[in-house]
């Protein structure tokens, strides 16, 4: 009897316990390819990300052993032709220097320009207008609890009126200065912001075009990446991007949810981009709205 | 001009039959009267054979040569028994064979299985015996029939912990599970662990995986055709088994004694209450499966005879984890049917049938941040009518039609979280049905043309209609034999197969979140072509059987969904599924011992399956899912004496494909609430699991036993699931190190070296 009392608990125990654990994966064969990214706006001065992909269990994790530095970037404007040249910048989120391609020149308002990329003999091209339209932001709310495809989470609601015509993309984006302690909405306090406050620059998660909504006064509701206090003040911006601009971020953003949900089939990312077959990313152009001011009520 | 040409065929066997004797009955267990199906029936001297069909009936026309003819029954695991009758031109003759294990022990106990596998012209399909089945070790003892035909050749498990089988690169919708006739959808219980089918109310089993009969459609890959028992129709009887897991209980008996019986089996697992002590406050885990078959059969007639079946099988099980999979899960099936025997003279057998089966899967799961709600069914009706007609020995005709109506619940729903307020429900009383028809007429032949040349040649046309769309088919099937001695044969076999219903599943999830839809205007019917060629050979009067096949399979209109595609509370799956076609070939080599006191088998089968959509991996072929190079089975039970059974059952397959991102790409202005992390995925299925491999065995005592001065049987079964606690691969995730931010693969693994016991009684 003890004898099927000690199965018993011995089954039981073995059907409990399972097995997690981390694995080594052979590696699977990879060239790593050029990673661009680069958007303009008028106003301001042009910067690029030029990084080199890498196998995915790859040690080199960080910005500083990632980034291109050999790589040469030329940004072209008609007749001026400038080469940006490296910089960083401290991103106390991240813990970590931002390394990043930066120019010197303001970029002009309605100017076709061509990014070239040169990283070991081999020549990456792409070109973009800075001809966006500037949105107008009518008004900027919040709800503590709403619902999208995603699930329910608090959201900032911004009103706009997208003009007459199909071909309009647009991105959020949301400038605040936030103490440690709300750092991050998955309570992940980055180690570098301990006691300071940290002025952050949010990018919206999703991009949206106007293809069913054309010249339709239209709300989007966007998920903060960071929690607030009340009473906390933030500056609401709209970007209104280029199409390459939508469709590369689109892409990302429909990889990332399948990367979360383990219920959805992976996304890929399109190939060849608009940099062709050796280099992933892209060259956008975006209009800045003016920014709104918006206080958390609660 | 058909009916002229059928008859102008048939004409010469109908001439001859006139001056035939016909003997025709069953052939039946001589103990409990069960039906002893695929039993063959041989005339030695007049060399002439038939097989028992589904219900044990056959019809022999033979030559009248002399006043007396002799006429041998056997069947695997039964004494052969011959009768010698006189010769008069039809004769009803039930053949009752005695079990070798009930013979005395100084009764020499011949090696007369049926050398069928070499002579009948048909290829791909391997009966196993529930002798041998029961004996074979499997989770906790419990006996298993899908667990059993995961070891035949050709035939291969999903990864551990998944549901299902998987046929010839077919996914496991392409498996038509048939139970009494009846369509069984998921013939498993949670996680694959154990099967639907509770091995004491079944009679037969037999899988079919190419070269198929026309008499079964709509699926591509295999059929597995179970019949359950009848009953005991001479005395009432009863077995039953308390294992760790679950306890079952079988109860048999007749209601008219040698006319009618009955069968009521039911099994019930009660690991919900054995966890329940052992619960930690992060942990829970709340499982039941549940399992009911009955069985009434009346003879009405000679003539005619009814039978009832019924099935429910049940599951029910939630799991909170303190990590990071939560679920709650609950399915089942049920089947019913009604089934009446009519024979028209001695050389017709109809087969009239009315069915029904629902099987349902509601699943709510939490992994990480997201969450998955599903709710799946479908609900059958189904009218079929079946034709045997034996015009002579050379002939063996099957006609029939059958209707089925079908109706859909497909439904799903996946979201992240939130992070207030309650998770989305569905409510399956609010859900749109979906409805379609399906028929189906069918005429097969198996016509032998000499000693050596046999074939076996059928049509089936299917008719599919839903969604204002009918997809009409026409199905050729054809199968030769050309045997070089009586124990040596090679047979090629060529078939065509529309399956009208589709599951799609999810290449990532690690839960059967499977969803069923029906062939629409969007989804066009899967479609396959097989070739199959095979070598086949008897050894010493059957003693031992082996097989060489080799097959070639194009598949069409494969469905898998759009990469990306989240669902969304919507019916209308159609849209976001994707086609694209396959292709699969193979060799397959099989040796089995049919007698003796060790029994047993070897499997192996060399195989590789490819995918191609344009939709996915850039247009570019992909491996299948299951997709694996070398899968090795070997089963054996050694009857060690009379009360001591030894068995063991080892399986190696490599590892089977899933995606890995080849690349890393880091992005610096993406949307912030990211980490700037993405993959760049070269290729699909890219990477393989670690080669899977497990050893099981188990030893069985029996003993004859008293209770209350009534002699009973009874068996203790000890056995060791994965004896060396192999941590196969269950599913793979990726994460990221929060300190180090090094990327990281996670193996999660379920079923270690796990040891079990149960107690079985008949009485």
């Amino acid at each position: 009897m003890k004898s099927i009392q000690l199965s018993l608990l011995l089954t039981c125990l073995a059907l409990l316990a399972g097995c997690d654990r981390v694995i080594t994966v052979a590696p699977v064969a990879y060239d790593g390819v050029v990673s661009i990214q680069s958007l303009i706006t008028p106003g301001q001065i042009a910067t690029a990300y030029v990084f080199r992909t890498v196998p995915y269990f790859d040690a080199s994790v960080s910005s500083n052993q990632l980034v291109i530095r050999t790589a040469t970037v030329i940004l072209i404007d008609g007749e001026n032709r400038e080469t940006l040249r490296l910089d960083s910048t401290f991103n106390a989120v991240r813990c970590e220097y931002d390394y990043y391609f930066k120019g010197q020149r303001l970029v002009r308002p309605g100017q076709a320009y061509t990014l070239t990329v040169q990283v070991n003999g081999q020549t990456f091209t792409a070109s973009a207008s800075t001809n966006q339209r500037k949105a107008t932001i009518d008004s900027i709310g919040y709800t503590s609890s709403y619902r999208d495809v995603y699930g329910e989470h608090e959201g900032v609601l911004v009103t706009f009126t997208d003009p007459v015509g199909v071909g309009d993309y647009y991105r959020y984006q949301m400038n605040r200065v936030i103490p440690d302690t709300v750092i991050r909405a998955e309570t992940v306090i980055s180690p570098c912001s301990i006691g300071k406050t940290t002025y952050v620059q949010e990018v919206g998660r999703s991009v949206y075009e106007d293809r069913n909504t054309d010249g339709t006064r239209q709300q989007i509701a966007v998920e903060p990446a960071f929690k607030h206090k009340r009473g906390q003040e933030a500056y609401i911006k709209l970007l209104t991007v280029d199409r390459n601009t939508f469709q590369f971020y689109d892409n990302l953003d429909r990889q990332k949810l399948a990367q979360f949900n383990p219920f959805v089939e992976p996304v890929y990312i399109s190939k060849p981009g608009q940099f062709g077959a050796g280099a992933i990313g892209v060259f956008g152009a975006y209009a800045i709205s003016d920014s709104v001011r918006f206080v958390y009520h609660e | 001009m058909r009916c002229l040409f059928l008859s102008l065929w048939l004409l010469p066997s109908l001439l001859l039959a006139q001056s035939r004797i016909t003997v025709s009955g069953y052939v039946r267990d001589a103990r409990t009267g069960e039906a002893l199906i695929g039993a063959t029936v041989y005339a030695p001297l007049q060399k002439v054979g038939v097989q028992a069909n589904a219900y044990g009936y056959y019809s022999l026309s033979l030559p009248q040569t002399a006043d007396t003819i002799r006429v041998q029954a056997s069947f695997i695991g039964y004494t052969t028994r011959v009768e010698k009758l006189t010769a008069q031109t039809t004769q009803n003759l039930t053949l009752a064979l005695t079990a070798e294990n009930q013979q005395l022990n100084e009764v020499m106990v011949q090696a007369t299985a049926s050398d069928d596998h070499v002579q009948r012209p048909q290829l791909s399909a391997i009966n196993v015996s529930m002798k041998q089945i029961r004996t074979l070790p499997m989770i906790a003892g419990e006996r298993d029939v899908l667990k059993v035909i995961q070891f035949l050749p050709g035939v291969q498990s999903g990864n551990e912990g998944t549901t299902g089988f998987f046929v010839r690169g077919g996914n496991i919708d392409q498996n038509l599970v048939l139970l009494d006739e009846a369509t069984v959808y998921n013939p498993n219980h949670l996680f694959g662990l154990f099967s639907t089918f509770n091995v004491n109310a079944l009679n037969s089993v037999n899988l079919i995986k190419g070269g198929f009969p026309a008499q079964y459609g709509g699926r591509l890959s295999s059929v597995l055709d179970i019949t359950m028992r009848e009953g005991n129709r001479y005395k009432f009887s009863g077995e039953g088994g308390i294992g760790l897991i679950s306890s079952n209980l079988t109860l048999e008996g007749p209601l008219q004694r040698g006319k009618s019986s009955f069968i009521v089996s039911a099994r019930r697992s009660y690991l919900d209450l054995l966890l329940k002590p052992f619960q930690s406050g992060g942990n829970s885990t709340n499982y039941s499966l549940s399992d009911l078959n009955a069985k009434l059969n009346y003879e009405l007639s000679k003539r005619d005879h009814l039978f009832v079946s019924l099935f429910n099988g049940q599951d029910r099980a939630a799991f909170t984890g303190a990590s990071s999979l939560n679920y709650g899960i609950g399915f089942g099936n049920r089947t019913a049917t009604f089934r009446w025997n009519h024979l028209l003279g001695q050389k017709i057998f109809i087969n009239t049938s009315l069915l029904y089966n629902d099987y349902h899967l509601s699943l709510s799961t939490t992994q990480g941040n997201y969450y998955a709600l599903l709710y799946t069914g479908i609900r059958d009706w189904s009218a079929k009518s079946t034709l045997e007609w034996y015009p002579s020995p050379t002939h063996q005709i099957k006609a029939g039609l059958q209707w089925t109506e079908h109706r859909f619940a497909p439904s799903s729903y996946s979201a992240k979280v939130p992070r207030k307020g309650n998770s989305l429900t569905l409510q399956p009383d609010s859900l749109r049905y979906n409805y379609a028809q399906e028929s189906a007429f069918f005429v097969n032949d198996e016509w032998r043309l000499s000693d050596k040349v046999a074939v076996s040649v059928g049509l089936r046309v299917p008719v599919y209609s839903a969604g204002g769309t009918t997809y009409a088919r026409l199905e050729p099937r054809l199968t030769a034999k050309y045997a070089f001695s009586p124990q040596l044969s090679m047979k090629a076999a060529y078939t065509e197969m529309n399956q009208f219903l589709h599951l799609v599943p999810n290449s990532t999830a690690s839960l059967p979140t499977d969803i069923w839809v029906s062939s629409s205007p969007v989804v066009k019917p899967q479609f396959s072509r097989q070739v199959a060629l095979g070598l086949f050979r008897s050894v010493e009067g059957n003693r031992y059987e082996l097989s060489l096949e080799a097959y070639y399979k194009t598949m069409q209109n494969q469905v898998l969904f759009k990469q990306g595609t989240q669902l969304l509370f919507d019916t209308n799956i159609d849209t976001q599924l994707t086609f694209g076609r396959g292709e699969s070939y193979g060799l397959e080599a099989f040796v089995r011992k049919n007698t003796g006191r060790l029994t047993g088998w070897l499997a192996y089968t060399l195989s590789k399956t490819t995918q191609t959509f344009a939709d996915l991996n850039y247009g570019q072929l992909f491996p299948f899912t299951y997709d694996r190079r070398h899968v090795l089975s070997v089963v054996g039970t050694y009857e060690l004496s009379p009360r001591w059974v030894l068995s063991a059952n080892f399986v190696f397959n490599s590892g089977g494909a899933y995606t890995l991102p080849a690349g890393r790409v880091p992005v610096y202005s993406d949307g912030s609430l990211y980490d700037g992390t993405y993959y760049d995925y070269t290729s699909r299925n890219n990477t393989r699991f670690r080669a899977y491999n497990r050893l099981d065995v188990s030893a069985i005592y029996r003993k004859k036993r008293h209770l209350w001065k009534r002699a009973y049987e009874s068996e203790w079964v000890f056995s060791i699931y994965n004896v060396y606690s192999r941590l196969n691969p269950y599913f793979i995730y990726l994460t990221t190190d929060p300190t180090t931010k090094q990327p990281q693969a996670r193996q999660v693994s379920l079923l270690p070296i796990i040891p079990g016991v149960s107690y079985n009684f008949k009485f």
